[in-house]
């Protein structure tokens, strides 16, 4: 389940912050709309896509059991109940981090921050929360602190820096 | 006919666990202690015998959690009834 939220809240980050810059040229209101409206979509949609992801690969693994148990339906089995409770719970975790990911580079909007320096600190949060979602997954995994917080946050800022150069160069 | 004792195999798949299923079978009534083993560990599957005693062991109610649980009672292996259990003779089929 935990892997459901790092994937939500990454997606969701950083999906938001490409909205946050693409629509920076904007006035506040329409950066918080964008935003805003983004990560819901975006969470909602992941909902039932990390439901559905699951579930097929869920019940492609019962068919195999199946056939090893020499056809004998599990449908209606304990196994068929903890994988729709599983499903639906990593649907539900994966959609709700992708909201909270999608608020971030939202929030310096929100509460008000001048909008020529919101980009920044719109970047710089979520940036940082990149670094800190690495920290922990270097911790849960047993690797390097540093390197695996790295590695995330310069995933993060290629991302922030691509969109940047795409709406300030491209689109210009 | 009161059932003292039941030994069957069963196959199983990996999820629920033995303990799972130790858990289920021993909330029903007549069942004073069961043991589980695990004969064959298979890729996807596990092939044990369920062991149980009690003062009325309810077979049809076993087989029903069993089913409930995703394993299918391959077959009854050995069976005692009435007031006590009568010792095997020692000359019972071995399964290999």
């Amino acid at each position: 389940m935990i892997s459901n939220f790092i994937r939500g809240f990454i997606d969701g980050a950083l999906s938001t912050l490409g909205v946050v810059i693409g629509a920076s040229s904007g006035n506040a209101s329409i950066i918080i709309a964008a935003g805003t409206g983004g990560a819901v979509a975006n969470g909602i949609s992941n909902i039932l896509g990390a439901y559905t992801a699951s579930r097929a690969d869920r019940y492609r693994e019962m068919g195999e059991i199946e056939r090893a148990m020499g056809h004998r339906s599990l449908r209606h089995s304990v196994l068929a109940d903890k994988i729709n409770s599983e499903t639906t719970k990593r649907g539900i975790i994966d959609g709700i981090a992708t909201i909270l990911g999608g608020m971030m580079p939202v929030t310096p909007y929100i509460i008000g921050i001048n909008p020529s320096t919101a980009l920044f600190v719109s970047a710089g949060i979520t940036l940082s929360l990149m670094f800190a979602l690495g920290l922990y997954m270097g911790k849960v995994s047993k690797e390097s602190l540093i390197l695996s917080g790295t590695k995330l946050l310069v995933l993060g800022a290629v991302t922030a820096g691509f969109v940047y150069l795409l709406q300030n160069v491209v689109m210009a | 006919m009161k059932i003292r004792r039941l030994v069957l195999d069963v196959l199983k798949p990996h999820e629920p666990t033995v303990i799972e299923y130790a858990d289920k079978i021993t909330e029903l009534e007549g069942i004073d202690g069961l043991t589980i083993n695990v004969m064959e560990i298979d890729n996807k599957t596990q092939n044990v015998e369920i062991s149980i005693e009690g003062s009325d062991v309810p077979f049809s109610r076993i087989r029903d959690v069993i089913e409930s649980l995703g394993g299918a009672v391959h077959s009854v292996d050995q069976v005692s009834a009435g007031d006590y259990i009568v010792k095997p003779t020692g000359k019972e089929m071995r399964l290999i």
